[in-house]
């Protein structure tokens, strides 16, 4: 079904936890990125440009909710999906509001993860298959 | 101490409910007492008084007549005639028809040479020159004698009178009836005891006292100066008395009660008080002792509830400490459980993509050890991490110990450590190994330091978001022995309209909902109990410094 390949954006600042996950997403032949911070996932975004990220709320530095609205800044067609060890109802509502997909709370199995991620994915693909009809019509 | 403290109240209590009223009620009771008994001792005393006087005025009328009597016989009948016996007895018989006072009579020449006499005895040509009345009847003109015995051998006094004529002296003197006298005297009685006497110059009686002393005898009394002085020694029971002037000075009239039987009312007065002594102050005793039990068993119930109150609120703090610690648990468990998740994931496809049946080896095999490992690694964070809950949680009741702050505070702050370190803040620790020990309850310095600290935290997310701020906690010894925590940060401060108020329970300035105002107030009770001191000094939008000043034990 996906002609194209998924690039997926890991942002959490424990580092096993990326190294592991990224193992699995690319076992299945996901591209993966990891960013161990708000910054240096930016970075990242704006250097390649990811379908769905999976963004750490409570992070040194650059907390996930600044990083959340940097993205839809840059890159607005990126699905963000908040992943967080402790989740507040404020947390909960702010990221929904400031574009982000789903709000889950770890600890999530892999199988929920992926199945999360090519959700995302999907809706990534309908959007750009809609800008692209769009864009046709502009043309024409 | 605390049973202590109440047991002086209550006998501190006992002794003003026993004294206030016992002592205006002893007092009114005594000055009653004396005041009565005065005014009693008056009474009696005014009595025997009256009754003296009268006495004396009738006796020195009757001495009076007597010698009224002799005078006009002297200035009628003249001493011609008064020399004849016969004319003489004929005299003593009127006069002895007119009262029986008179038992003789005699007349007696300027020489003390009784020219006649007419009585019982034979006392014609008797010389009387030397004798006492004689002398002081020829000076002062009349004169009334002691009682004496004289040639008769029987007490008597004499009257005597004298008449000047042609330049000679005569004397007429009479022997007064003693006992008719005595009659006068000895007749008058004031209750039982009380009697009345006549007495000399020199302490002798000169009438017969029913209490006991035969005529002559010595009273026990002396005359000097015209003043009567008691024996003491022969006087031992008081008397009530009244002391009149007779004769010239000459004599004592002496009216007398014992005082015992005068005051006889006052046993009663004092029977009546004793009872309502012992029956007040028996009602003052009760009534003090239930009331002041009452009233400290009141305190008592009262220090009680407030120490529960204490002990539930602190119960509800460490609560809300818990529910705010909490917060960060669950991140701190729920990442190394995510990270298990992965590592199982990762391993179970290691497996599957090995084959069924294949040994798995190499690569293959590092790999899924290296997994285990990390399983390995993230349950023993987990476990650290439900053992600080658990340490937290765990204190119900307030235990003194000894703690060793070079080792609590570090702990304390690995507790913290992570919090702050994923709200980007900059945390130090700097807790020297000597830091002496202090004496009180972990879990209550626990709760105090962390409450501290968290509030430090939410300040700086306050002012600083994720970035730039720093969380100091730091301890060292003072000169006098004493050890100092401090928790320093540089979030946004208090203002300095609330740093006032921030120990005050129930002030906050957080939105409703979010905080109870009570965690410094109760920080500050529990050090304050602690016997230490809790202090702030905040620059608002500057940072705020807690300190916590504790008495250590001393080493040594």
């Amino acid at each position: 079904m996906t002609t194209e390949q998924m690039t997926i954006l890991l942002v959490d600042d424990e580092e096993r936890l990326l190294e592991t996950t990224k193992k699995l997403f690319e076992k299945m032949n996901i591209r993966v990125f990891t960013a161990q911070s708000g910054k240096q996932a930016l970075g990242t975004v704006e250097k390649n440009g990811v379908d769905v990220v999976f963004l750490d709320v409570k992070m040194p530095g650059f907390d996930g909710m600044k990083t959340l609205r940097e993205i839809k800044r840059i890159s607005p067609l990126a699905e963000v999906i908040i992943l967080t060890g402790h989740a507040t109802m404020e947390d909960a509502v702010e990221g929904l509001k400031l574009g982000a997909m789903d709000f889950l709370i770890k600890p999530l199995s892999m199988k929920e993860l992926l199945e999360k991620a090519e959700e995302a994915f999907e809706k990534v693909k309908r959007h750009n298959v809609l800008l692209k009809s769009m864009k046709k019509k502009e043309k024409s | 101490m605390q049973t202590d403290m109440y047991k002086d109240v209550h006998r501190k209590l006992l002794a003003i409910m026993i004294l206030v009223p016992l002592i205006p009620f002893v007092a009114a009771l005594g000055i009653g007492y004396n005041s009565y008994e005065a005014s009693m001792r008056r009474a009696a005393q005014e009595r025997a008084e009256r009754i003296a006087g009268s006495h004396a005025a009738l006796i020195e009328s009757f001495l009076n007549e007597r010698k009224t009597d002799l005078d006009v016989i002297l200035a009628t009948v003249g001493h011609g005639q008064l020399a004849s016996t016969q004319r003489l007895e004929s005299i003593l018989s009127t006069l002895q028809r007119a009262s029986l006072a008179f038992i003789d009579l005699g007349l007696i020449n300027a020489q003390g040479v009784q020219l006649a006499y007419a009585g019982p005895f034979e006392l014609t040509g008797k010389n009387y020159a030397q004798a006492h009345w004689f002398r002081e009847t020829c000076s002062n003109g009349s004169f009334v004698s002691n009682v004496y015995m004289g040639y008769r051998h029987q007490p008597h006094f004499v009257v005597a009178v004298m008449l000047r004529q042609h330049g000679r002296k005569w004397v007429l003197r009479a022997t007064v009836d003693q006992a008719l006298f005595g009659d006068l005297v000895e007749g008058v009685s004031i209750g039982t005891t009380g009697e009345a006497y006549i007495v000399n110059n020199l302490g002798e009686l000169q009438t017969a006292r029913r209490s006991g002393g035969a005529l002559l005898e010595k009273s026990g009394e002396t005359v000097s100066d015209g003043r009567m002085h008691m024996m003491k020694n022969d006087d031992p029971q008081r008397f009530i008395r009244a002391v009149v002037p007779l004769n010239n000075g000459m004599w004592r009239l002496v009216v007398r009660q014992n005082e015992a039987e005068a005051l006889q009312e006052l046993d009663w007065a004092a029977m009546c008080i004793a009872v309502v002594s012992l029956a007040g102050g028996a009602f003052i005793l009760v009534l003090a002792f239930t009331i002041s039990n009452r009233l400290v068993h009141m305190l008592r119930s009262k220090e009680h509830d407030r120490v529960e109150m204490e002990t539930h609120l602190m119960r509800a703090a460490r609560l809300a400490e818990l529910g705010e610690m909490s917060a960060g648990f669950a991140h701190e468990i729920n990442n190394p459980l995510q990270i298990m998740k992965s590592e199982i994931a990762l391993m179970e496809m290691e497996a599957d993509e090995a084959g069924k049946g294949e040994p798995i080896t190499g690569e293959r095999k590092a790999a899924i050890l290296d997994g285990l490992d990390q399983l390995g690694r993230q349950i023993d964070r987990c476990a650290a991490i439900t053992r600080s809950i658990l340490k937290f949680g765990r204190h119900s009741g307030p235990e003194v110990t000894t703690v060793n702050l070079s080792e609590f505070l570090p702990e304390l702050c690995e507790m913290v450590k992570r919090k702050a370190a994923v709200s980007g803040i900059e945390f130090s620790c700097s807790i020297p190994g000597d830091t002496p020990s202090v004496s009180l309850d972990a879990g209550q310095l626990q709760q105090v330091v962390l409450n501290l600290m968290n509030n430090a935290i939410q300040a700086i997310e306050e002012r600083h978001d994720n970035e730039g701020g720093q969380l100091k906690v730091a301890a060292h010894t003072l000169e006098d022995g004493r050890v100092r925590i401090l928790v320093q940060d540089n979030g946004n401060g208090i203002r300095p309209e609330n740093i006032e108020k921030i120990f005050n329970p129930f002030f906050t300035t957080k939105p409703p909902g979010k905080g109870t105002g009570l965690g410094l107030s109760i920080c500050h009770a529990i050090i304050d109990a602690m016997g230490g001191v809790m202090e702030v000094s905040s620059e608002h939008g500057q940072g705020t410094v807690f300190t916590i000043t504790l008495p250590a034990i001393t080493v040594g």
